[in-house]
């Protein structure tokens, strides 16, 4: 057992403030790799520590269940607290090619849909639909979707996915992601869906995107289009990395030249062991390649046969490292970034 | 440091994988914490430590389940909580020992057939309302943008007319308010609604 004297008072009240405030950091800050690192530190320190983030973290997670609440009732405990989440805000987008879009608080504003399709992590399901058009879930996605002779509406509330649509002038596809709204002229698209950021990358045909109070944004073919909560950017791709990009539709992650650390959090949508890089030497290394998506192993084996990288497991992680050997000159590196 | 406790745990066989205990803590012992602070309330008189004493048994629990899952994760949380109250009061010399409730004289049905999932959902949401209900107002904006909305802090500090630091402090603030109104009892909340 724990000796009994923690020397509770003073302490407990200090914990709580420091774990509130890793989590304050992480919701409103770019959190990297040595914030991480300081925060597995610190929860490893004590498990006085841990208990007090798990117990606020918990508390934060379950109030993003509130849009479960659906709109009416959501909507009037909003205004009894006289919050202002549905006025339009528009962004101050002064350079070009970024078309200012609104934001317009969306999880309430769905509609309940008729059925429910996701797939886990590592999964990838194919949905038909009766009118011959198509959606490719990839890892980790949940989608709704409402088909009926009116309407055929899919709601993208998480993950990517990749949409063929047959085309139909009278009844429209439209896909809704956040408050992001997609609708088709007859197309094959993909959308998707970060924690705070859309991509929608058109393949073939024409699509129109838009946002409550916002311009609609035309995709051409190869068009990609980037949001935030406040702005869109369009660029345009090459059919090189469009097909990159669609490449987990034949089971594979294809990398050019891409930093470590971008490419670890690809792979980590299809796994849920997580590989996790502490040393930014490590992080900022550049590879390429062909992964297969279902097999972790052969990713790791290129970090060790190529990289010459260390693989460590802790828990359901998996850590990247340098070689032993290059150990130590790790640590004093790691030293002076984080501090 | 933290380097030499992960080697020493990786070297310990037979332990559970700290993140299957992390979810295990989040999913069985934290939504026992209203359960918790009543038994606390009841057996101990001072209501100022509860907050201590919760903190010192999740730790207890936490380290335990490191080593082995408890069966029955209510039991063990009220054994270890009065455990710790025994220790407690012997160093305090206050209360009689035979004066801490068991389990039982709680009443607490030990694991009842439960009504239908969608209605145990609704209860939560509401619960969860009523607790965003008792943070001060502009903690819950904070919140509620943050959690739900996933705003950036640019933009909360923009809708609220205040600064960056101010939208940290009242995140931080109103995610602890938060988390002791989830498992606040109902008697003690009357007064506010």
């Amino acid at each position: 057992m724990t000796e009994p004297d923690r020397s509770l008072a003073k302490s407990r009240d200090a914990i709580e403030a420091r774990a509130a405030d890793f989590l304050q950091r992480r919701y409103l800050m770019r959190w990297t790799a040595g914030d991480q690192a300081e925060l597995d530190d610190w929860l490893d320190e004590d498990t006085a520590h841990r208990v007090a983030f798990l117990r606020l973290e918990a508390g934060a997670a379950s109030v993003a269940r509130l849009s479960d609440l659906g709109p009416p009732w959501f909507n009037r405990m909003l205004e009894r607290w006289r919050l202002r989440l549905q006025a339009p805000f528009l962004a101050a987008a002064g350079f070009a090619g970024i078309v200012a879009a609104a934001y317009v608080a969306s999880p309430y504003l769905l509609m309940p849909a008729d059925r429910a399709f996701t797939t886990d992590v590592g999964g990838r399901a194919v949905i038909k639909f009766g009118d011959r058009s198509e959606v490719e879930l990839n890892t980790d996605t949940a989608v709704r979707y409402r088909m009926t002779t009116a309407e055929r509406t899919v709601w993208l509330d998480r993950g990517e996915a990749w949409f063929h649509v047959a085309h139909d002038a009278a009844h429209p596809f439209t896909v809704i992601a956040g408050n992001r709204r997609i609708t088709d002229l007859g197309t094959e698209f993909l959308v998707r869906r970060g924690s705070k950021n859309l991509e929608v990358a058109l393949l073939k045909g024409r699509a129109a995107v838009s946002a409550e109070g916002a311009q609609t944004a035309m995709l051409a073919p190869g068009d990609e289009l980037f949001a935030t909560p406040f702005a869109t950017a369009l660029t345009h791709k090459s059919q090189q990395e469009l097909a990159d990009e669609t490449a987990w539709r034949k089971g594979f992650l294809l990398f050019h030249r891409t930093k470590l650390v971008d490419a670890i959090g690809e792979v980590n949508r299809y796994s849920k062991a997580k590989l996790v890089i502490r040393d930014p030497v490590v992080a900022n290394m550049t590879i390429g390649g062909a992964f297969e998506t279902d097999s972790l192993a052969g990713f790791l084996e290129a970090m060790q046969s190529v990289l010459k990288l260390n693989v460590a497991y802790s828990g359901t992680d998996i850590v990247l490292s340098r070689a032993p050997n290059e150990q130590k000159h790790t640590r004093t590196e790691k030293e002076t970034h984080s501090r | 440091m933290a380097e030499a406790l992960t080697a020493g745990r990786k070297g310990g066989a037979r332990r559970n994988d700290v993140a299957k205990v992390d979810a295990w803590f989040v999913r069985e012992i934290l939504p026992l914490e209203g359960l918790l602070n009543r038994y606390l309330r009841r057996n101990w008189r001072n209501a100022s430590d509860i907050a201590d004493l919760r903190q010192e048994i999740y730790a207890r629990i936490f380290d335990s389940a490191r080593t082995q899952f408890p069966d029955d994760p209510r039991r063990f949380l009220i054994t270890v909580a009065r455990n710790l109250l025994i220790d407690s009061t012997r160093h305090e010399q206050i209360v009689p020992i035979e004066s801490i409730a068991d389990l039982e004289a709680l009443d607490i049905p030990s694991d009842a057939a439960g009504p239908d999932r969608t209605a145990v959902a609704r209860d939560e949401l509401r619960h969860l309302q009523a607790a965003l209900e008792q943070l001060p107002s502009h903690a819950r904006e904070v919140v509620i943008l943050t959690c739900v909305e996933d705003l950036p802090m640019r933009e909360i500090a923009r809708r609220m007319g205040v600064n960056k630091s101010t939208v940290s402090r009242y995140l931080a603030t109103g995610l602890r308010a938060l988390a002791d109104a989830l498992h606040r009892d109902p008697s003690e909340r009357t007064k506010k609604s």
